[in-house]
């Protein structure tokens, strides 16, 4: 595959006259590429000066070039905070339970759809699956209060029923992140299923009916087969997730927040959104948002070449 | 696929289908709710009451929101934003990461750095709008669909899809004196058919429920995307920045009943493409799709 | 394509305006218009162009409805209004703001936003204090004004914009009239007594429960222990409300209620939907909540079950004598004109803003034309179904209004007999109300260095409440806080921006 010209020529002519043989050997792909590369340049860098804003004291009526200079003064505000460390854990933390629960579970969600053979039954659960995606934080939010408060909540009715003692789901400390979890779990999960499912459609459906001439059970096909059709799938959507390891849904989040779980709800966005947006002051949320990229960017990099050495295709 | 039909359920299927019908059971059950107090007369509609079926069918809440000074406008134009919309992110995203595809590109490395870089960097709101409005496309629905045209996201798990095509398929086309567009479109494109059935699920529904972006680049209310006239409807006291903006006590409290209604809506490109798209996601559709 | 379609549509926008104009043009003659608008005298050139940014607080209006069209007759203008909903005003004025093309009119809800004060400073609206001089030339903004509003508009002692009036009078501490009377409870005059009565309810009626509160606790509380009352420290500085002895009283108060079980468990937890539904289903004994939605809550509770709910508006006494009532400012944000505007286009601006403070107008954006929007039953007007649905909070958003001492008790769905009653209950509410002093003037000081205690401080007063730290605990923090040199400072700087405030 590798052409032996491109590695260092001696002679830079003999160099740029192959390079350009291949570039032109390779037009209609650059011709096909032509519209992406033009959204790129425009929409995606066309507005990057924007991260600049990090270093400034934006102020939006002023502009870009009035306003004063800021110097790395909003970094250190932030790492300053008193709540830094602990914006620090409960975002990882958060994350780590998504990496554990929220990623997995369409994985396996997916293989039990594949494996149903009655295509209606698949079909309508296929569907119903999907359907939480569709509900706004605040719907979930308000539902959550209707299971689990204190007050009103269905369980804490039947606990009490049974004679128990009402438990305080939403305001303690403890039980925070799991709510986070399952929620994030029952919102997404059927929607994640989708990637997975087309995936598993690129199966050739003859390497099945071999598998089981050869006596393999389900598990074994789902082991053997349907699994490592779909490895470079769940790879590349892993190295994707760890890109937003800094990212908490902040709108759920904040739903959910209340003062009694302050310490362990804060996170890096519900800082943004705060700072940023309600008191308006954009250089701040810039800034929080290119050091969660600085750190995504790290992981992205870091995870694609262990991936790489595992033998798998990354990223890139 | 007969194959399989003629076997007897197993207690393997046994469990899975339980667990399956467990499941959906949990996740439908909210909705029965919504759709419950979406159909509910808002005369006999109670709060913290649950709801599983109407205590008096009504079409009060979908007939208020049918009736709203610009809905048809509303609905016209978002259906305009979603099939140009996601028929331009198809055209754009499948072509682009077809090129990815090519690792020996002269130039991939810096354009792959590049995408991976606005995966993790956005510029922001405010320069984001500066570049509408020098465009010129504030107040124009090509705001909406040119400033999303495809995204890293998308692109890379496309671009994965692309790569785990059997390249025999391709190299053979190629042999047989196919063009690289001829490959394209004759071998790549009918052989992705579950990612492209994906994707139009996916940025159908994005478009379809496209909010902010409607929002801050269209000044004319009468352009109004669905969900922007939606959320004027069921402005929610709930919501962070509406309690912040001290603007909950002049709101107006919505009633439950088109809140639900609203919901509803925004689930309706679903219910209407998914249908198409589902054989899509059958096993071994993309063979099939090759051979026939 | 897309092109031809533009190029199409801003001839027909052309063609309509020409048609416009021509049939403004013919209809000058008879057109009456205001009285007053007479008067200012410029009335020659026919309607006034305004193109204005505004907050969306219900459905979206038609502008050419028939409200929206006697409005622009009433006032000879002709509306451009930019409408955006209400929870995201704030985020488009900032880009606005960023992209430096103002509307000539701006509307918000929120004069001591930040972006905005600053932009007012870096000189992006009109000062109009000159224009305004001593409002001889306008007598409705002289006259129809709530008290100070101009005031609470002025940056640095110059006024930048004309108000959005709304009736001081507005939230109140609601408790459930029926229950009292029907456990023969006397209505409670003091905290003490509101305590036992909570009690004496929540006693009868097991599952209940007693106080409401969401978030911050209700101003009329805060009014009741004094929490409003200018507080000054050792240097003079005036210590945000939060921050006095008095709220740590005032807590201290809660933890009782919360200890004897008379506040929601979860209190914490709530948003405010939830407990107004608490309060609507008859499952709450007390909230504190805008009196203009007593008869519609009312109503809701009939429909839950309780064919006697009835609401009464307290007015007890805190345990210093104070009253625990408290106001709004009467100024729901402001009107501020962009400085791109030509001089002469301000004045005719100002004279279109004089109008709509005229009291006529006023009666007509709060009730519409009679015989379209509301009909007169028993000496009072009442919306018919298009009223409803055309004069709402929205149809309000377009001029300054008259004050209205009473506008946010009267409820457009209730009979006269019930708003007169309900005026009756609150008659005294505007003479001996409170208002927050923080809310009167702001600094950038303060807003600064407030925000990075104040998750901290949300967590410590809850704690408190429910139990999970001493009371002592609290104060001990609060008065470390009140230390702190950043609050000091901003202390210093409120006071000496609540003093200007109170001399000018």
């Amino acid at each position: 595959m590798e052409q032996p010209v491109t590695v260092s020529s001696p002679g830079g002519q003999a160099h740029s006259v192959s390079l350009w043989s291949r570039i032109v050997k390779h037009r209609t792909i650059y011709l096909l590429m032509l519209p992406g590369l033009l959204f790129f340049i425009v929409f995606k860098f066309g507005p990057l000066w924007g991260l600049l804003l990090a270093f400034k004291d934006y102020n939006p009526y002023l502009g870009f070039a009035a306003s004063e200079w800021a110097g790395f003064d909003h970094f250190t505000a932030l790492f300053a905070d008193p709540n830094f460390y602990v914006m620090l854990r409960n975002t990882l933390a958060i994350n780590l339970l998504g990496l554990v629960f929220n990623f997995p579970v369409p994985i396996v969600l997916a293989l039990m759809l594949n494996e149903i053979r009655h295509e209606t039954f698949k079909r309508i659960n296929q569907s119903i699956v999907y359907m939480p995606h569709f509900l706004s934080w605040v719907v979930v939010a308000s539902m959550t209060y209707f299971i689990l408060s204190a007050d009103v909540g269905i369980i804490n009715k039947i606990i009490v029923s049974w004679g128990g003692e009402s438990v305080s789901f939403l305001s303690q400390v403890n039980y925070f992140w799991a709510m986070i979890t399952a929620q994030s779990v029952w919102k997404e999960a059927g929607w994640g299923t989708i990637i997975f499912l087309a995936a598993m459609a690129g199966v050739d459906p003859q390497r099945y009916e071999a598998a089981v001439v050869d006596g393999a059970n389900r598990w074994k096909q789902i082991w053997h087969i349907t699994l490592p059709a779909i490895r470079p799938t769940i790879v590349i959507l892993l190295v994707l997730r760890l890109g937003n390891m800094f990212d908490v849904g902040f709108e759920q989040v904040l739903l959910m927040m209340n003062p009694l779980v302050m310490s362990v709800a804060e996170v890096f966005d519900t800082y943004a959104y705060t700072r940023g947006i309600l008191q308006g002051n954009v250089s701040v949320g810039v800034a929080v948002g290119m050091f969660k990229g600085i750190i995504g960017l790290l992981l992205i990099v870091t995870a694609n070449r262990i991936v790489k050495k595992m033998g798998q295709e990354g990223i890139y | 696929m007969s194959f399989v039909k003629s076997k007897k359920p197993t207690a393997f299927d046994w469990v899975n289908y339980s667990l399956i019908l467990l499941i959906s059971l949990v996740c439908i059950f909210p909705f029965l709710y919504v759709f419950s107090v979406s159909f509910t007369d808002p005369e006999v509609y109670v709060p913290l009451k649950f709801y599983l079926f109407p205590e008096k069918w009504s079409l009060d809440a979908y007939q208020y929101i049918l009736s709203t000074n610009s809905f048809l406008n509303a609905f016209k134009s978002t259906v305009f934003i979603t099939v140009v919309g996601t028929a331009l992110n198809l055209i754009v995203s499948f072509t682009f990461a077809y090129g990815l595809t090519k690792r020996t590109l002269p130039g991939y490395k810096l354009i792959m750095g590049f995408v991976i870089f606005t995966l993790v960097f956005s510029a922001g709101i405010v320069p984001n709008y500066l570049l509408i409005r020098e465009l010129g496309l504030i107040n124009s629905y090509w705001s909406l669909i040119l400033s999303s045209l495809t995204n890293a996201w998308s692109l890379i798990i496309i671009k994965s899809f692309l790569e785990s095509l059997p390249s025999e398929l391709e190299d053979a086309a190629q042999i047989d004196g196919c063009s690289d567009l001829g490959v394209f479109w004759r071998i790549v494109i009918p052989l992705s058919m579950p990612a492209i059935a994906t994707f139009t699920l996916f940025f159908a529904v994005a478009h379809w429920n496209t909010y902010f972006n409607a929002l801050i680049y269209l000044t004319d209310s009468n352009k109004w995307t669905l969900q922007v006239l939606v959320k004027t409807l069921v402005i929610d006291s709930n919501s962070s920045a509406a309690a912040a903006a001290g603007a909950s006590d002049e709101a107006v409290m919505p009633q439950e009943t088109i809140r639900m209604a609203s919901i509803v809506l925004s689930m309706l490109p679903i219910l209407v493409v998914y249908p198409f798209l589902q054989k899509h996601f059958a096993k071994g559709v993309m063979l099939g799709s090759v051979k026939g | 394509m897309g092109k031809m379609k533009i190029s199409r549509r801003k001839w027909v926008a052309a063609l309509c305006g020409a048609a416009m104009t021509l049939s403004v043009l013919t209809a000058c003659g008879p057109q009456g218009g205001g009285s007053q608008a007479a008067q200012s005298g410029q009335e020659a050139e026919g309607p006034v162009n305004i193109q204005m940014f505004a907050g969306l607080f219900s459905e979206l209006p038609d502008m050419n409805d028939e409200y929206w069209s006697g409005w622009q007759e009433m006032t000879n203008s002709k509306l451009d209004i930019e409408w955006v909903p209400s929870g995201d005003l704030n985020t488009k004025l900032d880009l606005l703001l960023a992209s430096g093309q103002l509307p000539e009119v701006v509307s918000t809800t929120d004069f001591t936003r930040p972006t905005l004060i600053s932009a007012i400073k870096n000189g992006a609206f009109w000062d109009l204090t000159p224009f305004l001089g001593d409002l001889s030339e306008y007598p409705n903004l002289k006259e129809n004004l709530a008290e100070d509003a101009l005031k609470y508009l002025s940056v640095d002692g110059k006024i930048y914009a004309l108000p959005r009036s709304r009736s001081r009078v507005d939230g109140g501490l609601k408790i459930r009239e029926d229950w009292l009377k029907e456990l023969n409870i006397d209505v409670p005059a003091t905290m003490e007594e509101y305590k036992d009565a909570l009690a004496a309810i929540f006693k009868a009626k097991p599952g209940t429960v007693g106080h409401l509160f969401v978030d911050n606790p209700t101003a009329a509380m805060q009014a009741g222990f004094g929490v409003y009352n200018p507080t000054y420290d050792d240097a003079g500085g005036l210590v945000n409300p939060r921050l006095t002895p008095q709220y740590v009283e005032m807590v201290g108060f809660f933890r009782e209620l919360y200890a004897e079980g008379l506040m929601s468990k979860e209190y914490a937890v709530m948003k405010e939907t939830q407990a107004e539904e608490l309060f609507k289903t008859n499952r709450a004994a007390s909230y504190g909540r805008p009196i203009w939605w007593d008869d519609e809550w009312e109503k809701a509770m009939r429909k839950s079950g309780e064919e006697d709910a009835k609401i009464l508006n307290l007015h007890l006494k805190g345990p210093n004598g104070d009253d625990a009532v408290a106001l709004e400012t009467g100024v729901s944000g402001g009107f501020y004109i962009s400085k791109k505007v030509p001089e002469e286009k301000v004045k005719q601006l100002l004279a279109y803003f004089e109008q709509t403070a005229s009291q006529e107008l006023t009666d007509y954006a709060y009730y519409g034309k009679q015989g379209v929007h509301h009909t007169v039953e028993d000496g009072q007007k009442v919306l018919t179904e298009q009223g409803v649905k055309e004069v709402n909070t929205t149809s309000k958003g377009a001029g300054v209004l008259a004050y209205a001492k009473w506008g946010k008790v009267i409820s457009a769905s209730a009979s006269k007999t019930f708003n007169d009653a309900k005026i009756a209950e609150v008659e005294a509410f505007d003479e001996i109300g409170k208002i927050d002093p923080y809310r009167v003037v702001t600094v950038e000081s303060w807003i600064n260095a407030w925000p990075q205690y104040d998750t901290e401080y949300k967590s410590m007063m809850t704690k408190a409440i429910v139990g999970q730290i001493s009371l002592e605990d609290f104060d001990a923090y609060v008065a470390g806080l009140r230390e702190q040199p950043a609050l000091k400072q901003a202390f210093l700087d409120m006071a000496a921006a609540y003093k200007q405030f109170q001399e000018s």
